[in-house]
Formats: structure tokens, C-alpha cells, sequence
């Protein structure tokens, strides 16, 4: 915050100097300009060229004089008409504001004019005897002042010319100390932009610490979920060998084959051992394939399945188990019965798994009923629908979770792993398609298996055959 | 006719030997006639045609028998823009036969100035007679004015080229 503010300080800081510096330099640059302007020079150089022109003319005259002299009327007409030029370049621009400032050098000015003026008509007489000592005459008084206007007039520009130089100088001065001061705004930008460029890069080894220790806290948790899994996985199937001779040899004790128990009881027993250990087996497989889906190795092989089919034949599986004795088990005769590209154990098993569900949380004289519908979005719904004890919708959000039941009362009334929903759910998403739970208390339950377009046909079984 | 002919036939042959190396050696033109008025301009030094005594004498018809042409620019010696009317430096010197470098301008008070040879024919320097269509007398800069077409060409508005101006001209010297 403070780094931006100094930035911000520092960066109008120097666009005024930029600024200043840009008026500065076109400054100087005018008073170049106007230093090489001939107009400065004009006032000494005027002066000398008048002072000059007027000995001419004189020299001149007195030759012109002198009988056989070279010197003929042409030539003193000639100079005098380039005295009369000076005399006019003393009235310009910039002398007058030298005559003007001094009086007295305006006052020789005035008199060269007055004197050209009263000679002008008698010159085209120069020839006639007497005139020349008569133009002499006027012109020489003014070879004293006229020469001392010079020398003002040199004192004048050369003042002027050290005014200038002095005022060139000063903007020098000025242009030197911008200069320098944005020279140093530059240095302070360079030093703030450094600091800003070192915290950055602190900041960033920080985050990439930081990245460093989540991402192996992330494997640590990976590594672990997958022993747990592995562990599972292994336990239950070494569970299974024993609970397969629990099973095999209370049958055989239970049925009598190598003779009668002698005690009816003993039967009885025997039986009870039977039924608790296929009803363990029951929950070993639950937990071996929970496992495994939970491990990603649960394998799928993909057939076009009739879902009317699979499902008469679940229906048929489970109707001679106990907790369908006396329940109606209903099937859509209209259902939207497409085929399903799917593992055709793993959908049974979830029909046996969502119909047993059904038929345990609901009433005994209440019906359960299968749907199939397809969604205007090409999704192919089958449904089990109860109207049992229902859940709200936290507790199917949990139904979902493994080793879960909604209510530990519902446990010892209805046994089971609580594995029954969350291994559903894995195997529908491991087709690529989910279960859809929509359920209210009391009213019963909806929970559909939901096969996106790609993985069903339009076509009914027998159209595809 | 069979001036314009000749005109154009020296403005090629300037325009040619700008290129080539050396002295410029200007295309030799007709014998130069005798000044019937009081001459205004005396060319002298590395010239091949001449009339008076080893110069080349022009009083102002002879002058303006060279062909004027006319521009009109801003100068640092006039607040308004001028208009100038003269001969271009580049024909007086092929009417002179120059094979100079240099050519020394020098006015009534004995000031000169170098104008060099090739300057006459890349900005077509003239030798006025007139400003604002009106002859100048000695009294206004007069009687010739070798000027420059300040306003054709910015590299011209320096003092290099204001001092190689230069006005109350009699005398042309070829270098």
C-alpha cells in the first residue's frame, strides 16, 4: 500500500520534471534563436557601417576635387546614396529602441537626417565650383558624434549579447538541476521497483512451500486410503474361506446327511449357524465389493442390456427371499424399457439392492413399484419407487456414505452393512452414470439409477434384436 | 524562340554538370555584347566569355536579357514576405562561361560573401533587381541582391545561408 502510494508520489514527481525540463529545453532553444537573429547585431553594426559610409563619402568628395582624380560625379552620387541607405537602417527596428532608451544617440541620429536632407538637393550640383567645401562643411561636424554613437551603440550590444549569454546560462543552470532531480526520481523508481521485485519472489518460495507440503500431505492421505482399501479388500476375502466352511458344514450338520442329530434342538442350532453365516457372507461381499470400487478395481464389462428383462429377472431373484413374502412387486408395463450398454451383475445387483431397501423400509401392505423413464434431455431413468418411511434430505445427502444407516434404531431393525446405497452409488459411477435420491419423510422413497444418452439406445430390446 | 530554346538547353546542361566532379564548368553561351548604359555589375575571375577589359560587365537590360524569373519569401531583413525578381545566379554564370568553386559576392561597401558554385543550381539562387516589382536603388538595398528561396526549403531558414545573402551587390568574383 505505501510501496503504490511513493510509486504514484514518485511518478508525478517526475512528469512534472519531464514536463519543466520540455519547457526549459524549448526555452533555451527560443533564446538560441533569437541570439542568432541578425536584429541583435543590428544596432553596433548599423552604427559602424553609418561611421564608415560618411568617411567614404568625405574621402570621396575631397578626391573628387583633386583635378584628373578617378573619382568621377557617379561615384560620390553613388556613396551618397549608400550613406543615405545607413542613415535609414539607424530609424529601423532595432536601433530605435537603442535611440530611443538614449536620447543623445537619437539626437545624432536625428542630425545625419537633417544633414542628409538639406544636402540631398544640392549633391546632383556637386560639379558646379564651391559645393563640395559646402557639403564638407555640413557633413564633418558630424564625424565626432556620429562616431561616439558607435561606440555606445557597440557598448549597447555587446550588453545586450551578455544579457542574453547570462539569461542562456541561467536556463543552463535550470536545465542542469531538472536534470539531476530526474535523474534521482529515476533512481528511487529503479530502488521501489527492486524491493517490490524481492518480495514478490519471497512470497512466491513461500507459496511454493507451502504447495510442497500440501501436495505431499495429499499423497500421505492417498497412500493411505488406498492401504485401507488394499486391507479391506484382503480381510474380506479371508473372511470368506472360513465363513465358506461355517456355511458348507452347518448345511451338512442341519440337513442330516450323515445320519440324524438325535436332538432336535441341535437342528435348530445348526440352522441358526447356517442363516447367520450366509447372512455374513452377504456382508463380506458387500464390504469386498465396496472395497474394491472404493480402490478403482471393481471391473465392468459393457453389454447392451434390456432393462424390462434384468429387472423381471431381480424381481424374480428376490421374490423368493423372506422380506418379499407376501409383497407386491410392481413393473411398469408402460415404462420407457430402452436397453442400457452396462455390467449386466453389477445393474442386477443393484436392483436386488435398491428393491430389498425398498421392501424393508416400507410397509408390508404397501406396494413396491419400477418406472422407466426417458428425461427430454435423453436420460434414461429407472426408478424404484416406495412409500416407506422416507428421509429428509440430509439423511439421504448421508444414505450415500459408506457404513452409514439413517437411524441405529433402523440397524437392529434392519440389519445390514449400511453399505447397500454407497455401493450403488460407485457402481452407477463407474458406468458414468448416478443415483438420483429424492425422498420425503413418511412418504416414501424415489431412488432412480440414471443412464446418460451414451450409455442407453433409443430402441426397445426387442427392436435392437 | 530561339531564346527559350537556349534556355532550356543551358538550364539542362547546368542541371548535368551538377553531378559531375571537379569545377563545374558551365555551358559556353554567345559572346557577351558591349554595356550600352553605365554598367551595374562587373563578374570577374575563372570566367571564359567577357567584354570589358577581362570581365564581364552587365548593365541592367543586358541583365534582364538573360531571362528573369521571380520568387517571393520571407527574409530576416524585410517583416512581410517579399517578392524578388532577377536573374538566377546559375545563368549569369554559364553567360559568363564560370569554371570556378566559389563565387565571392561583394557589395558597395566592400562586405562580401562565398556563395558556393553548386548552391546556384540546388536552390536557384538569384541576383534581384527588383523587389515587389520595383527596382532596387542603392538607398533600399540596391542596385543587385543575391538572395536565397528561404521559404522553398527548411534548411535554407539558417544563418548559414541569411549570411550568404547579400545585398547592395556591384561585383561578382568566380573562384
Amino acid at each position: 500500500m505505501t510501496h503504490s502510494w511513493l510509486k504514484i508520489a514518485l511518478t508525478v514527481i517526475i512528469a512534472a520534471f519531464v514536463a519543466a525540463a520540455i519547457y526549459i529545453s524549448a526555452t533555451i532553444v527560443e533564446r538560441q534563436k533569437a541570439l542568432r537573429e541578425v536584429s541583435r547585431y543590428n544596432v553596433a553594426w548599423a552604427a559602424s557601417q553609418a561611421v564608415a559610409e560618411l568617411y567614404r563619402l568625405e574621402l570621396r568628395l575631397a578626391a573628387f576635387q583633386i583635378p584628373g582624380s578617378a573619382v568621377d560625379k557617379d561615384e560620390v552620387l553613388l556613396r551618397f546614396d549608400i550613406l543615405e541607405n545607413r542613415a535609414k537602417l539607424l530609424e529601423d527596428g532595432g536601433v530605435k529602441i537603442f535611440t530611443d532608451a538614449n536620447p543623445e544617440a537619437g539626437g545624432v541620429v536625428a542630425d545625419l537626417a537633417a544633414a542628409l536632407h538639406d544636402l540631398e538637393p544640392i549633391m546632383p550640383r556637386i560639379d558646379q565650383p564651391g559645393t563640395v567645401p559646402r557639403v564638407l562643411r555640413r557633413l564633418s561636424p558630424l564625424e565626432a558624434s556620429l562616431a561616439r554613437f558607435a561606440g555606445d551603440a557597440n557598448s549597447y550590444g555587446a550588453a545586450q549579447v551578455a544579457d542574453d549569454q547570462r539569461q542562456l546560462l541561467e536556463l543552463h543552470w535550470e536545465f542542469s538541476a531538472l536534470a539531476a532531480g530526474l535523474a534521482i526520481c529515476g533512481f528511487g523508481l529503479i530502488v521501489l521497483l527492486f524491493i517490490q521485485n524481492r518480495l514478490i519472489s519471497i512470497a512466491h518460495a513461500e507459496l511454493h512451500g507451502m504447495a510442497e507440503d500440501l501436495r505431499a500431505a495429499k499423497d500421505l492421505a492417498e497412500a493411505a486410503s488406498e492401504a485401507k482399501s488394499r486391507f479391506l479388500a484382503a480381510m474380506s476375502h479371508e473372511l470368506r474361506t472360513p465363513l465358506n466352511a461355517i456355511i458348507g458344514f452347518s448345511e451338512l450338520i442341519s440337513s442330516e446327511r450323515l445320519g440324524p442329530l438325535g436332538q432336535p434342538k441341535y437342528q435348530e442350532f445348526a440352522l441358526n449357524v447356517l442363516v447367520s453365516g450366509k447372512h455374513m457372507a452377504e456382508l463380506v461381499n458387500d464390504i469386498l465389493t465396496a472395497a474394491k470400487l472404493d480402490a478403482g478395481q471393481y471391473e465392468l464389462s459393457s453389454e447392451v442390456i434390456d432393462t424390462r428383462q434384468i429387472v423381471g429377472a431381480a424381481v424374480a431373484m428376490i421374490g423368493g427371499a423372506e422380506v418379499a413374502k407376501d409383497r407386491d412387486i410392481v413393473i411398469d408395463p408402460d415404462g420407457d424399457w430402452f436397453c442400457v450398454f452396462a455390467d449386466e451383475r453389477s445393474i442386477k445387483q443393484m436392483l436386488l439392492n435398491l428393491i430389498s431397501n425398498a421392501l424393508k423400509f416400507s410397509a408390508l401392505d404397501t406396494a413396491v413399484r419400477i418406472t422407466a423413464s426417458r428425461t427430454p434431455d435423453g436420460e434414461l431413468w429407472v426408478t424404484v419407487v416406495d412409500h416407506g418411511i422416507g428421509m429428509t434430505a440430509e439423511q439421504a445427502a448421508s444414505a450415500v456414505q459408506p457404513f452409514h444407516q439413517i437411524d441405529n434404531r433402523l440397524a437392529r431393525r434392519y440389519e445390514g452393512t449400511g453399505l447397500g446405497l454407497t455401493i450403488v452409488k460407485s457402481m452407477m459411477e463407474c458406468h458414468g452414470g448416478r443415483l438420483m435420491v429424492r425422498s420425503e419423510p413418511g412418504q416414501g422413497s424415489r431412488i432412480s439409477l440414471v443412464f446418460p444418452p451414451h450409455l442407453h439406445r433409443p430402441e426397445k430390446f426387442a427392436e435392437v434384436a | 524562340m530561339k531564346l527559350g530554346f537556349l534556355c532550356r538547353a543551358v538550364t539542362l546542361a547546368a542541371w548535368f554538370t551538377l553531378f559531375a566532379a571537379g569545377p563545374i564548368p558551365f555551358a559556353q553561351a554567345d559572346a557577351l555584347v558591349q554595356p550600352k548604359e553605365k554598367p551595374i555589375l562587373t563578374v570577374s575571375g575563372k570566367i571564359g566569355i567577357t567584354n570589358v577589359d577581362g570581365t564581364a560587365q552587365f548593365d541592367r537590360a543586358m541583365l534582364e536579357g538573360l531571362g528573369m524569373v521571380s520568387f517571393t519569401t520571407t527574409t530576416p531583413w524585410y517583416k512581410d514576405p517579399v517578392k524578388f525578381e532577377g536573374v538566377p545566379l546559375a545563368k549569369l554564370m554559364s553567360a559568363v562561361g564560370a569554371t570556378g568553386q566559389r563565387i565571392v559576392a561583394i557589395a558597395l561597401n566592400d562586405y562580401s560573401a562565398e556563395v558556393p558554385m553548386e548552391d546556384a543550381l540546388k536552390y536557384q539562387v538569384l541576383v534581384a533587381l527588383k523587389r515587389d516589382g520595383e527596382y532596387m536603388p542603392v538607398r533600399d538595398k540596391g542596385p543587385l541582391f543575391v538572395v536565397y528561396p528561404f521559404d522553398s526549403d527548411p534548411e535554407l531558414k539558417a544563418q548559414k545561408f541569411y549570411s550568404r545573402s547579400v545585398w547592395q551587390v556591384s561585383r561578382i568574383e568566380v573562384k
